[in-house]
Order: C-alpha cells, then structure tokens, then sequence
C-alpha cells in the first residue's frame, strides 16, 4: 500500500495533520478531528475539541478558536479557548479573550485580551462534582454569587458584560 | 469568596523573588488584598507578562492585559522634540480601551505608564479606572518626581512583594510627578499611599 508524504510547515515541531499553506484563503467554520496547521488566511471558527491547532507565522485567523492545544506564531483577532494549553510565541499578535489550563506568552509577542485558567479536571474532582451536583439538586436553590465580574470581550469587540464563575 | 490565596504569591516578607527583583511595598498591598478572595478581575496596562500572567491567575483571578501606550499611541499622538502632544479631553479615551462596566474591576496595575501620557490623556485614563474599579479596590502606579527620558519599564511580578523592573522598548519622555500632583490626579479617590523606593521612584497605592 502506498504511504502518503506527511506535510510539515517549516516551524516549531509539527506532526501529521492537515495544513492551510499561505496562499490559501478560507471563510467559514472548520471542524476536524486532527491537528491542523493554518499559515494562509481564515476568516471563521476553528473547533478541534481533541487537537492542536497551530497557527504558523504567515497565518491569520478571524474567528473563536477551541482546541486541545493552540500555539500561535502568527495573527488572531478571536477569543482562544483550549482544553489543555495555549502558547502565543514571540512576534505573535493576539487580540482575544484566553482560556486555558496554561496559557503561556512569550516575551514580544502582543496580546491584548483576558486571560483565565481553567483547572484540570481529574477523574476524582469529576466524580465529587458529580456528587455535588446531585447533591445541589436535592437542595433549595442558592442565591447567585455577587462576585461574578464582568470583563470586555477584546476579541469580538463588544463591551458586552458577562458573568464568569470559575471552574473547580 | 473564599480567603485562600496561594502560597506562592503570598505577601511574604522574606520576599522569594528572582534576583535583581525589588521589594514593593504597594505590590504587597496589591497582594495581600487579592489574596483576600478570588474570581476577581485585575487590569495590567503594561501589556501582557507571563509572570504577572502566574501571578493574577495563580490567586484566582482573570488578567486584563493591554500595553496603555501602544492603545493610546495613536489616539494622542506620538511625542515631538521631547513634548507631550497637545491634551485631549477628559473622559474620551478611544474605544476599545479599558471598556469594563462600572466597578467591575479589582486591581489595576498601571506601573509608570501614566507618567509617559500627555496630562489630558492621564487624567481621561485615571477617570476610567475609577469609574471600572470596584469600591475598596486597589490601583498600584510608579512615578519620578523629576521629568525626563527613559524607556518605560517592563514590570514583572516575581514574588508577592517582589518587583523586577526592566527597561523595555525606546526612551521617550515623561513627565514629572510631585505628590501634590499625584494627589490632584487621583483626587477623586477614596485613599493614596506613598512609598519611596531605590532610583527616586515613588510606588503609590491609590484605593477607591
């Protein structure tokens, strides 16, 4: 059986998955289950839930990003949500909400946004949150917190309030 | 809220910060309040850090980060020959800037940015921490009492006393701050404290 030639782009450790090359330009949603390398041009969301989503140094991405694992060399306007970690390296330009279980950002590189960790759910936190939840179902309904704060949206540009209550 | 700050940054004060780190008397201030509760908002207006990253969301917190200068670059103009450019009005910063709702922050972290504006510009900024700014919440700011021209500080948060100040980018002028005039730009606000620090910095802690 023939094996196809995996493509690599020419930075940061890449493995097989599928690549947006820099003359190309999208609009619209992509969905997948594999990792994706974007160095053209997107205007839409990207959701790999289970994926890393690279964006290479020619690469520009209008829209949400959720993924396992999101590392950018090169432009987001778009809040990034990742289940794991996100990396915006030097030279990157991000204007976004973030949100990851670590967000890391590298010396040089521009961001403008939120930034918010997300706590990693073990199997154990996951059962005792389970138990709580029916525990809290069974109990007569709790005032909402007051401390919920509300933040800009620096990605869609909206100053729209939100309420946030961290994850435990 | 519960009172549970991390370890980590706890406002110690044997320090624990990497070398040439400074203690800050106003950061651990800063500390010891958002210490006190968590899922708070913090604003960074020095640009975004991975240590002051650590240190925010290390207690709990959302971090806010945005380089004041480089927003407001544009909308005040670049300085000239080593003057401010002319003042704007108060109360109309640019859009996108620090658009929080009213008293939804819970610290601001403005480090020497103000010194670096033009005063109609520090003062329109100054406006719009106050009304985002929570009642009791704190703004950490660093001023020299004499004008001149450096680059602004890059500032890391390496301890939760402990401040490590780099120079970052081009030198460019800033205005000098006495603290009377410290005390006239943060007039609206509730408390200000002053502390003297090496290289004739003064930290002051402003509360709202």
């Amino acid at each position: 059986m023939a094996t196809h030639p995996t493509r690599t782009a020419d930075f940061g450790t890449v493995r097989s998955g599928a690549l947006i090359g820099k003359t190309l330009t999208i609009t619209g949603e992509i969905r997948g289950e594999e990792d994706l390398v974007i160095d053209g041009r997107l205007e839409g969301d990207v959701e790999l839930p289970q994926h890393r989503l690279t964006i290479g140094p020619s690469g520009v991405l209008q829209g949400k990003i959720r993924a396992r694992e999101i590392v950018v060399y090169g432009t987001v306007q778009g809040n990034l949500h990742a289940s794991e970690r996100v990396e915006i390296k030097k030279h990157a330009k991000v204007i976004g909400d973030l949100k990851a279980q670590r967000p890391v950002i590298e010396d040089e590189a521009y961001f403008k946004g939120n930034v918010e960790t997300i706590r990693a759910e073990t199997p154990k936190a996951a059962a005792a949150g389970a138990a709580a939840t029916s525990a809290a179902a069974a109990a007569p309904t709790a005032p909402a917190p007051a401390s919920a704060a509300a933040a800009p949206s620096a990605g869609a540009g909206s100053p729209a309030a939100r309420q946030e209550s961290r994850k435990g | 809220m519960s009172a549970t700050p991390l370890p980590r940054f706890s406002a110690d004060k044997r320090g624990g910060g990497s070398s040439g780190a400074r203690k800050s008397y106003a950061l651990e201030q800063v500390t010891e309040y958002l210490g006190s509760f968590e899922c708070g908002q913090v604003v960074d207006l020095g640009g975004a850090c991975q240590s002051n990253i650590d240190y925010a969301t290390g207690m709990g917190h959302r971090l806010y980060a945005e380089d004041v200068l480089l927003t407001l670059a544009g909308w005040q103009g670049a300085p000239q020959d080593g003057a401010f450019p002319a003042d704007r009005e108060a109360e109309s910063l640019p859009s996108g800037c620090l658009e929080f709702p009213r008293g939804s922050v819970h610290a601001a972290l403005c480090w020497d940015r103000l010194q670096f504006l033009s005063e109609g510009a520090a003062s329109a900024l100054v406006a719009r921490l106050h009304r985002i700014l929570v009642p009791g919440g704190v703004l950490l700011a660093l001023f020299n009492p004499d004008q001149g021209a450096r680059a602004p500080f890059a500032c890391r948060v390496t301890g939760g006393n402990q401040l490590q100040l780099d120079p970052s980018g081009a030198a460019r002028p800033y205005r000098g701050h006495s603290t009377r005039s410290i005390e006239k730009l943060f007039h609206a606000f509730e408390s200000l404290k002053f502390y003297l620090t090496r290289e004739n910095l003064q930290e002051v802690i402003v509360r709202r």
